[in-house]
């Protein structure tokens, strides 16, 4: 595996905007010497990464599987910045995540980050239009109505802006989550288990549009599974426990 | 997609929760705006001139006693002064009008007050204008009485009307010292309805209004003989004889010639005094001091009248108690029989002629009528703003010090009452109303807090979109403001319906009239502080949406 650490260290200093357009980004996600435990009721430390070195290029496609309770979850929540390792650096798009502030760490989620979870977790007050624009209403960038109807458009739901959730769906539900998940042209799409809750006939749908829209806007997508099938479809398939070694930690 | 709209959609997915704790805040509100407009009204019936009056005379005694009874007919008059008080202050220049009023009976239908009084008390707006060019409002009269009086015409307030059902042309008596006391009796008289007040949202409403001449000649509305001199000389005797005059100890006038005199005064009096209405300049002046002339010549007449039956009264007693003594004597002498015989003759004179007054008189004379209270209105010269208020307070002090009279400017005795009891009323009322809604914005404490946990995934949601904490701490926070904010303005509009609703049923029921478009300048801070309050309110769930943790919470 390889990393750039010239431009991960750059990352700390320079605004993670200046990096978007890079014309050679080699590497979109970099993951070096990450360590995580968590303190368990008893006070004991809980390690759950332990990763030296894991890579994926710009728009690469990774099916990470492993074992329930492996750090799959924890090891996505550290790359959007949604929880900090004990040590080492999480660099996405040559800014070292887990070194920015908690407010700027924020904001490069709203726009680096799509996230699609297992649960949808859409909004159920919201439409899926509004879930949409919901997306899009924590960037920074404002909220761009004809991209929200085009995404929704996109996910084969353009007749269905004004539904909520309760009235769409399990398929239609994980549809809408991907096109919020892009509604910010982010640069890496996290999806945790997205076909794990939906029908047999929509996983192959839902699978195929979160490939089809990471392939089209070169968005580098890392997919958390459970289903051999599901990652059997992936170019490159990553076995957790392979590269995480927690144990090592105790 | 701003954060209104984010909290908007928030509050609508737990639409009933919602509902009900806005619902809650709205009851209160509507509470307060209830509490503020009542005692709006009853605080401008107390501060504001609520009568066309600058000054009410009356005897003395309480200011507040006197205002409470003339002004709003609560509770019993202090005493009478007399007629002549009346003329006086009547024919004093500085005075523009002057309405004597007379109280002590009731109808008996339903306890109305009664208020003798003249048409000039109909004539004064019952409210007066807040600015110069405003008129103010006025008396307005349905009936026969608005082209002229009779002695026994009557007119009754709105409430009164249709209280007891009265119209035009029924007819009704008066009961003396009311009708649930036991010394009240019922006046033979009757009187009959011949106007109808408009109504005005004052006492006037619940009033019935008699002529004074009427009043006056129901049977033992004059007062007694011994009463009358008594009072006419406590008020004018000693004062308004000094000077020029002097009696002649050697004149000896009957006391019945005396009183004629007296009358042949008082009805010189009256054509002056209806002169000088007519006069003006050199020819009022001169007509004024000529009714000073025949005021002092009618006193002299009095005091001499007051004098002689004075004296014979108390010849009299003392002649009693003698006859008495020696009635009691087990064997008089021949010269205490004697003296006796002497004493029956002597005395037989005396009685008759004391009780010549009541013979010869067919309508109480001036001396022998008296009013409950007067109101006065100043002169007030064009374009010289407060004027009448300055001589109010001049006349005033000068009352104080001379009559045995007093003269109340009536909103002071009312603003004190306002300052020190029904202010502490409304104060009370004001503070429990607050802790209504403060009740109320705890209940929305109590539902935003409670929802919290629900929603920890949807925080963690949007948290995870990129949200930071401070937007779902601001999130909550909206939450809370909009709820209490929309039960505020739902409220204060509700108050009003609520008010609206219950105006005519409130006038119906006690004759208070309510403005249901009256807006108290409190009900501008209602809004504003509901906000600061749910500010308060929505610190802790904002908080504790601050501090979900987002990674636990997406893990639930």
């Amino acid at each position: 595996m390889h990393i750039d650490c010239n431009k991960a260290s750059a990352g700390l200093h320079t605004a993670f905007t200046t990096h978007r357009h890079d014309p050679t980004p080699a590497v979109s996600l970099d993951l070096i010497d990450v360590r995580k435990s968590y303190r368990e009721p008893n006070g004991h430390q809980l390690p759950v990464l332990r990763i030296d070195e894991f890579h994926l290029k710009q728009g690469e496609q990774v099916a990470l599987v492993g074992e329930s309770g492996g750090g799959k979850t924890t090891l996505l929540n550290c790359v959007a910045g949604i929880d900090r390792p004990d040590s080492g650096k999480v660099v996405v798009d040559g800014v070292q995540v887990n070194a920015l502030g908690e407010v700027p760490r924020d904001r490069f989620r709203a726009e680096r980050i799509g996230m699609v979870f297992q649960t949808f977790n859409l909004l159920p007050a919201f439409s899926a239009y509004e879930n949409v624009l919901l997306g899009m209403s924590f960037s920074g960038r404002g909220v761009d109505k004809a991209r929200a109807v085009d995404l929704l458009g996109l996910v084969g739901l353009g007749h269905r802006l004004s539904h909520r959730p309760g009235q769409l769906s399990v398929g239609e539900q994980q549809r809408v989550a991907v096109a919020r998940a892009l509604a910010n042209q982010p640069v890496v799409m996290l999806a945790d288990e997205p076909t794990a809750s939906v029908d047999t006939a929509n996983q192959e749908t839902v699978l195929d549009l979160i490939r089809t829209a990471c392939t089209e806007r070169e968005i580098t997508l890392l997919l958390v599974t459970h289903s051999r099938q599901v990652a059997d479809q992936f170019p490159r398939v990553e076995r957790l426990s392979e590269f995480n070694k927690p144990e090592a930690l105790a | 997609m701003n954060l209104v709209q984010i909290a908007l959609k928030s509050i609508r997915q737990r639409a009933l929760a919602s509902s009900l704790t806005a619902l809650g805040v709205a009851l209160g509100v509507m509470l307060m705006v209830c509490v503020l407009v009542v005692f709006g009204i009853l605080r401008r019936s107390f501060t504001q001139n609520s009568i066309g009056y600058h000054l009410v005379v009356g005897p003395k005694g309480s200011d507040l006693q006197l205002v409470l009874s003339s002004v709003y007919r609560i509770g019993a008059p202090i005493e009478n002064i007399p007629y002549k008080l009346y003329e006086e202050i009547q024919d004093d220049p500085r005075v523009a009008v002057a309405v004597p009023i007379c109280m002590g009976d009731f109808t008996e239908e339903g306890g109305f007050p009664i208020i003798a009084t003249n048409r000039k008390y109909f004539e004064v707006p019952y409210q007066p204008g807040r600015t110069p060019r405003d008129p103010g409002k006025s008396f307005r009269v349905r009936g026969p009485f608005v082209d002229g009086a009779k002695a026994f015409d009557a007119v009754i307030g709105s409430f009164v009307a249709s209280k007891n059902g009265w119209d035009l042309g029924d007819q009704f008596q008066l009961v003396h010292g009311g009708a649930d006391t036991d010394t009240s009796h019922v006046h033979d008289e009757k009187f009959t309805v011949t106007g109808v007040l408009a109504p005005t949202g004052t006492p006037n409403d619940k009033t019935v209004f008699v002529m004074l001449e009427g009043f006056y000649a129901v049977a033992g509305h004059d007062m007694p003989l011994a009463e009358a001199l008594q009072m006419n000389h406590d008020y004018f005797g000693q004062e308004t004889l000094e000077g020029d005059w002097e009696f002649d100890p050697e004149e000896r006038v009957g006391l019945g010639e005396r009183l004629r005199r007296v009358d042949a005064e008082t009805a010189r009096l009256d054509r002056a005094r209806a002169e000088r209405e007519q006069a003006t300049g050199a020819e009022r002046k001169a007509i004024t001091e000529e009714m000073d002339r025949i005021k002092l010549a009618r006193e002299v007449e009095l005091e001499r009248f007051y004098r002689d039956i004075t004296a014979k009264t108390s010849e009299l007693e003392s002649l009693r108690s003698e006859a008495a003594r020696i009635g009691g004597e087990e064997s008089p002498t021949a010269e205490q029989k004697a003296r006796l015989d002497e004493i029956d003759k002597r005395v037989a004179r005396l009685e008759r002629a004391v009780k010549t007054p009541h013979a010869i008189m067919h309508n109480p004379p001036v001396w022998m009528k008296e009013v409950t209270a007067v109101f006065v209105r100043m002169q007030q010269p064009e374009g010289q703003p407060g004027i009448a208020e300055a001589l109010s307070i001049g006349y005033a002090a000068e009352m104080k010090t001379g009559l045995q009279a007093q003269a109340v400017n009536p909103v002071v005795p009312m603003q004190r009452l306002q300052t020190q009891f029904v202010g502490n009323v409304e104060l009370v009322l004001f503070w429990m109303t607050i802790l209504i809604v403060i009740v109320s914005g705890v209940g929305i404490f109590v539902s935003i807090y409670n929802s919290m946990a629900d929603r920890r995934r949807e925080i963690a949601v949007m948290r995870a979109l990129g949200a930071r904490r401070g937007t779902v701490f601001t999130i909550i926070l909206l939450e809370a403001v909009l709820l209490c904010a929309t039960g505020g303005v739902v409220g204060v509009l509700l108050g009003h319906v609520l008010v609206l609703i219950a105006a005519p049923f409130v006038a119906a029921a006690s004759g208070l009239l309510i403005d249901p478009f009256a807006f108290e300048t409190a009900e501008l801070y209602v809004v504003p502080g509901l906000v600061l309050l749910a500010s308060l309110i929505g610190i802790v769930p904002g908080l504790t949406a601050y501090r979900t943790d987002v990674a636990e919470a997406l893990a639930e």
